[in-house]
């Protein structure tokens, strides 16, 4: 008994070491991935609130900035619709008969948001009290935004497509082709296209857009230009995109809400199951 | 003012720093995702010559937590901390010498002049951010990438250490 007294005292440093760094790695593991977001929601809900301050702060200093985007994307909205109403025809009414509403969008301002990690993520204005439910798509006027993981009451967490563990589908516009969308963790103004077959003639300058495989977002919001490619391992081409958005500006949003999003996931898994 | 009272100023200005500032550096393109100093652990470097490897242990720990509930990735800056506060006793024995490593002075530029105070701050602050990048990418692929950050991020941490100590640190 005393000879392991004597011991513990000796390397009380390394133990205590051994201690705190298994309760740190501990943490760590525990709240991997999406689950960190969950833990701490007195902190956190202290948090968003010094956050939300902080950014009606900042947002007065760019208020001239973002007024003129929100005039732009008015306009732009006013041209499609006007051009909608002109073009309709009756194969057009009947197919929005047939699909029905597909999407709803909510307006949201971001109050918190990372660049500069390799897993960031975004906090927004809008909970669960607005009807914002994890795996809902965030898109802003000039592309695709994040997914959302975690909501609480008045704020929802969002994976921001800078983050390595964010993929959804996407495809070139002129050829149709798909491919997966994802961030290598480099540069927060550029995205990868990977997977696309090799054969897929590319160019730089081409438009990459979603392409409505993943439910989440609907089809053709364009995410960016490609600024280079090349072939890896064989059969794929990697494509490296320009982001149309700058993730630094981003202070509004919308969260899109895909009405058959259960449907269409649980008919997903109804048909899997059976075969595994 | 007294000494407690005044080191956990210090270190709560320097989570402060660390939280609204650092981790919130706007820089152009590839840099931002290579460049984000830890500064706040300078006041693990600070701590005096003499403090036990317990006491270390336990204001790293405190320390880390700190940061990491403000950044909500709970764990990485954490271990990290742990980490370098386990090592720093070993870099000091190497770095100072015998007779000065027994004062209660804390460890500054002024006590232990520029090249060896950048020496070991650059050794403890390379040690933090290998841990903190690592944990955080948590792979060894793209190893390069890991590395350059570590790199470039241990520089500016210490440089920008070095500025705050001279402007904040009265010469005794």
């Amino acid at each position: 008994m005393g000879n392991l007294l004597r011991f513990i005292l000796r390397f009380r440093g390394f133990i205590l070491f051994l201690v705190l760094e298994g309760v740190a790695l501990a943490m760590l593991l525990q709240n991997a991935d999406y689950q960190r977001t969950q833990v701490f929601s007195a902190l956190q809900a202290v948090q968003s609130y010094c956050y939300s301050m902080g950014s009606d702060v900042s947002g007065y200093f760019s208020l001239r900035k973002d007024n003129e985007g929100l005039l732009r994307e008015n306009a732009k909205l006013r041209n499609a619709l006007d051009h909608y109403q002109n073009q309709r025809t009756a194969t057009d009414i009947q197919t929005e008969q047939l699909n029905g509403k597909l999407f709803t969008f909510l307006p949201a301002k971001v109050v918190n948001n990372t660049t500069n990690k390799q897993h960031n993520l975004l906090m927004l204005n809008v909970g669960e009290e607005q009807g914002i439910t994890s795996e809902m798509g965030v898109i802003a006027d000039n592309g695709v935004v994040g997914i959302v993981i975690n909501t609480s009451e008045h704020y929802a967490i969002v994976m921001s497509l800078l983050n390595r563990d964010f993929r959804i589908s996407a495809r070139l516009k002129r050829s149709g082709h798909l491919g997966t969308l994802m961030w290598d963790g480099l540069n927060y103004q550029e995205a990868i296209l990977s997977e696309v077959p090799q054969h897929v003639p590319v160019m730089v300058g081409d438009t990459v857009e979603t392409s409505g495989h993943s439910a989440m977002f609907p089809e053709g919001i364009t995410v960016g230009t490609v600024i280079y490619y090349k072939t890896k391992k064989g059969n794929f081409h990697e494509i490296r995109l320009k982001l149309n958005g700058d993730f630094k500006k981003l202070r509004f949003v919308n969260v899109v809400k895909s009405i058959h999003y259960d449907e269409q996931k649980n008919l997903e898994k109804q048909t899997i199951t059976p075969t595994q | 003012m007294n000494k407690p009272l005044n080191s956990t100023l210090a270190a709560a200005a320097l989570v402060a720093m660390q939280i609204l500032l650092f981790n919130n550096l706007q820089l152009r393109g590839v840099l931002d995702s290579f460049v984000a100093p830890s500064i706040y652990i300078l006041y693990l470097i600070m701590l005096p010559v003499n403090a036990s490897r317990v006491s270390l242990l336990a204001a790293s720990f405190l320390l880390g937590l700190t940061v990491d509930l403000f950044s909500g990735h709970l764990g990485v800056h954490t271990a990290a901390c742990v980490l370098a506060g386990f090592v720093r006793p070993s870099v000091t024995t190497l770095l100072i010498s015998h007779e000065e490593s027994n004062k209660n002075v804390r460890i500054s530029i002024y006590s232990l002049g520029l090249f060896y105070f950048f020496l070991y701050a650059f050794t403890i602050a390379l040690i933090f951010h290998l841990t903190l990048f690592f944990l955080e990418a948590f792979s060894f692929y793209e190893l390069h990438i890991t590395l350059l950050r570590t790199l470039l991020s241990s520089i500016a941490a210490v440089v920008i250490m070095i500025l705050i100590e001279v402007f904040f640190e009265r010469k005794k």
